[in-house]
């Protein structure tokens, strides 16, 4: 017996390249992504911390998304050249027997049966995946479309179309990051891991389990089939090359507007003119209070700091007042207390010595 | 032991001359008396009544047997004319009055008034000797005196802008009001016009608005200046950190599930706000970024700060027929449609917005079906896997018996 295959190449280099560039946008996209989906969580916000802000999270986030645009604009036409040009199978396409599969996994599972269904060189598993990746993409990126371009998209749509784009915006990218980390995590990192979309090579032992039908095509030598004839390539690519390109520009330059509109103003919203100070009386001082006829016989000024003056008392604006000279001029007030030798004295007696100035006058 | 001895020495004087021995002369008892009398002197030559409490200090009717005299006045060294005439009626029913909780006198405030005749008027205008006298507010006010340290009014003072408002100004000096409302019968309107003395076009908006017209009639659960702009560490409203505030200060009442209810207001607004886009921005300022200005839509964006009209008012600027230049503020090529994306203030249901509802159902049933789905299988397939795994090694394990018991047997 010949000495079988240890491994066999499963992914090129463009395949690999591909799944990495989708690894990194999709990873940096969830996570910026969804901190913004929860903005109330302590640890969102952390990380938008860590990012350097909110607007930067939100740039980061843009780059990514173009850059898996690009690659699934890539995707479509490299797909296309190799199902076209170069004559590939659709090994990728459903069919009944994935259901078929499907329902033998699951009874062989649960113990319903005791034969593991052989499975081609997609299984269904790996299917469901791609075809999820596609549905999420599509979503995403349409959505993603309208979210960053609204003033574009109520030209073309209704306004209700914002937010139920942000809706399935979200909602999409729970079920993508969920669904990656059940099914994707498990039948490839948890199961076992499965380096083949790093380094390119299978085990055959994975082979037997996973795709032993692609495994016994290939042992017998009927698999990958036949490139066709170089001049039969060459004739395709003449006509898939300009035809697709014409759409890649269409596409490159949507992309390109997928950045340039301009959605608000970047300055602060402006306010009306408000000016805050306006006094509505210029500010004044309260106006004295006009004097009865007392004020013509009293001096209105009082002069600060003028010295005092024992005798006569020269400046006394009240005249009822003195019937209490000692309520103003006790010994224990501040007002010229008088002298701590009049404590005994009576009222009556001030004026026996304080008179008036005009009453000293006349004297 | 020196000490000793002049101590042993002024016993045996103050036996010999009994009481006088004071006359003696060391240098403790020198220093204790020249601290005595300077501090004596001291409280003679200058009285002060800042305290209260000290019952010599002049009544209010000393002061007023001159100051109660209509047409007393005198001319500022800035030629300004100062009344000095009070209204001692005014000065009763003041806060400060009869009714105050502890007896304020005159010259607990004028603590610089020491006796008469008055020590000389300070070389300074009207308005700045105002803003002197205010200091003495803190005094007893020490906690609204602290605050207010902060406050935009205070900073203006402090750049130079003397006409920015200071305790007076808002309270008045002799006819001093109460104004904490939850203590005393206060007219909120009068505390909008005191704010109105300088901000009178902002007054004006103010008693157009739903706000200002409910709180004419009485209402007390509408706010007035103070209730945004607390009276006395009253922030810059232009600053970042107010802008990125101000959501969660209108939501204080209009959150308010029990407040509102009385109104017929929906208490959606602040959750459906901040689940925006808008909101979420803000919010996500709120706690990454205090101090950045961020050019997202806060409430007083849509709706005005001031001339706040309810949105079924005509000339509302959120109501539909105006929402499109309210929208071109901020997004000028906004259309008519593009105000349609804004939800207003609803959460998305069938009747509103069936779209969005349809999104929202397509989820709540896709996303359990699939990981469902995923789960179930993926918890199946675990279970076989570790099975295999453990028949193998079991396998493995009875091969290996095997060997060792042949082996066994051979010798």
């Amino acid at each position: 017996m010949t000495e079988r295959i240890r491994s066999i190449i499963r992914f090129g280099l463009i395949e690999r390249t591909e799944h990495f560039l989708l690894l990194l946008s999709f990873t940096i996209l969830a996570i910026t992504g969804l901190v913004q989906k929860f903005p109330e969580n302590g640890l969102s916000l952390a990380i938008i911390r860590g990012l350097g802000g909110i607007e930067t999270t939100r740039t980061i986030h843009h780059i990514s998304a173009i850059v898996l645009i690009l690659a699934s604009i890539f995707h479509i036409f490299y797909v296309g050249y190799k199902i076209y040009v170069l004559k590939r199978p659709m090994s990728m396409l459903p069919s009944l027997k994935d259901v078929q599969d499907a329902w033998g996994l699951f009874k062989y599972n649960v113990g319903l049966s005791d034969q593991r269904p052989a499975m081609d060189r997609y299984n269904f598993g790996e299917k469901i995946e791609y075809f999820a990746v596609i549905w999420g993409n599509l979503v995403m990126i349409f959505t993603g479309y309208m979210l960053w371009n609204p003033i574009l998209t109520t030209r073309i749509l209704p306004g209700e179309f914002i937010p139920a784009a942000k809706m399935a915006h979200g909602y999409e990218a729970i079920l993508a990051v969920l669904s990656i980390l059940i099914w994707h995590a498990y039948h490839v990192h948890l199961k076992h891991f499965n380096k083949s979309m790093f380094t390119g090579k299978i085990d055959v032992e994975e082979m037997e389990e996973e795709h032993p039908l692609e495994l016994e095509k290939l042992e017998k030598g009927v698999w990958p089939p036949p490139l066709p004839p170089a001049k039969q390539r060459w004739r395709k690519a003449i006509i898939y090359l300009p035809v697709t390109g014409i759409i890649a520009i269409f596409l490159l330059t949507t992309t390109y507007y997928y950045f340039t509109e301009h959605t608000a103003i970047t300055t602060l919203p402006p306010r009306p003119v408000e000016e805050a100070y306006v006094p509505a009386n210029p500010p004044e001082l309260p106006t004295a209070t006009p004097a009865p006829d007392l004020a013509e016989k009293i001096p209105k000024q009082v002069v600060w700091g003028e010295p005092p003056q024992p005798m006569p008392v020269q400046s006394h604006l009240v005249d009822e007042a003195r019937a209490d000279c000692q309520a103003c001029h006790g010994p224990y007030t501040y007002i010229s207390p008088a002298p701590l030798d009049h404590a005994e004295y009576a009222n009556d007696g001030c004026t026996d010595c304080h008179l008036p100035a005009k009453e000293v006058s006349q004297r | 032991m020196m000490i000793k001895d002049q101590r042993l020495m002024i016993k045996a004087l103050a036996k010999k001359w009994g009481g006088s021995f004071a006359l003696i002369i060391n240098y403790q008892s020198l220093l204790l008396a020249l601290l005595l009398a300077v501090g004596l002197m001291a409280a003679i030559v200058l009285p002060t009544y800042a305290q209260g409490g000290d019952e010599n200090r002049p009544s209010n009717d000393q002061c007023l047997v001159c100051h109660a005299e209509p047409g007393l006045e005198m001319t500022l060294p800035s030629n300004e004319v100062l009344p000095l005439t009070i209204d001692a009626d005014a000065l009763d029913a003041s806060a400060h009055g009869i009714h105050a909780d502890e007896e304020v006198r005159c010259v607990d405030c004028h603590n610089d008034m020491s006796g008469y005749p008055h020590a000389d008027f300070p070389d300074v205008d009207y308005r700045t000797w105002q803003l002197k006298m205010s200091l003495v507010c803190g005094n007893c006010h020490e906690d609204q005196a602290l605050d207010r340290q902060d406050s935009v009014h205070a900073r203006l003072i402090a750049a130079g802008k003397f006409e920015a408002a200071s305790c007076a100004d808002c309270h008045g000096s002799h006819d001093v009001q109460w104004a904490d409302p939850e203590k005393h019968e206060v007219d909120r309107m009068q505390m909008a016009e005191a704010c109105g003395q300088c901000h009178s076009t902002i007054l004006d908006d103010y008693k157009q608005s739903i706000h200002g017209q409910e709180t004419m009639k009485g209402n007390k659960d509408t706010p007035t200046c103070s209730n945004c702009h607390p009276a006395h560490k009253i922030q810059d409203p232009r600053s970042a950190e107010f802008r990125l505030k101000s959501p969660e200060l209108c939501g204080d009442c209009h959150a308010d599930k029990e407040l509102m209810s009385q109104y017929d207001v929906s208490t959606d607004v602040f959750d459906t706000y901040v689940s925006d886009f808008h909101g979420t921005t803000v919010e996500i300022f709120e706690a990454t970024e205090p101090g950045h200005y961020t050019n997202k839509a806060v409430c007083s964006d849509c709706h005005g700060a001031h001339k706040i009209l309810p949105p079924t008012d005509e000339n509302s600027s959120v109501i539909s027929a105006n929402l499109v230049k309210t929208c071109q503020r901020c997004h000028p090529d906004a259309n008519e449609s593009f105000t349609k994306s804004w939800l207003g203030h609803y959460r998305p249901d069938w009747k509103h917005y069936p779209l969005v509802a349809a999104v929202q159902w397509f989820y709540y049933l896709v996303i359990p079906a699939a990981l469902g789905f995923f789960a179930i299988f993926v918890s199946t397939d675990a279970f076989r896997t570790m099975k295999n795994k453990g028949r193998k090694r079991g396998k493995s394990a009875q091969k290996e018996g095997a060997k060792k018991r042949g082996g066994e047997n051979h010798d």
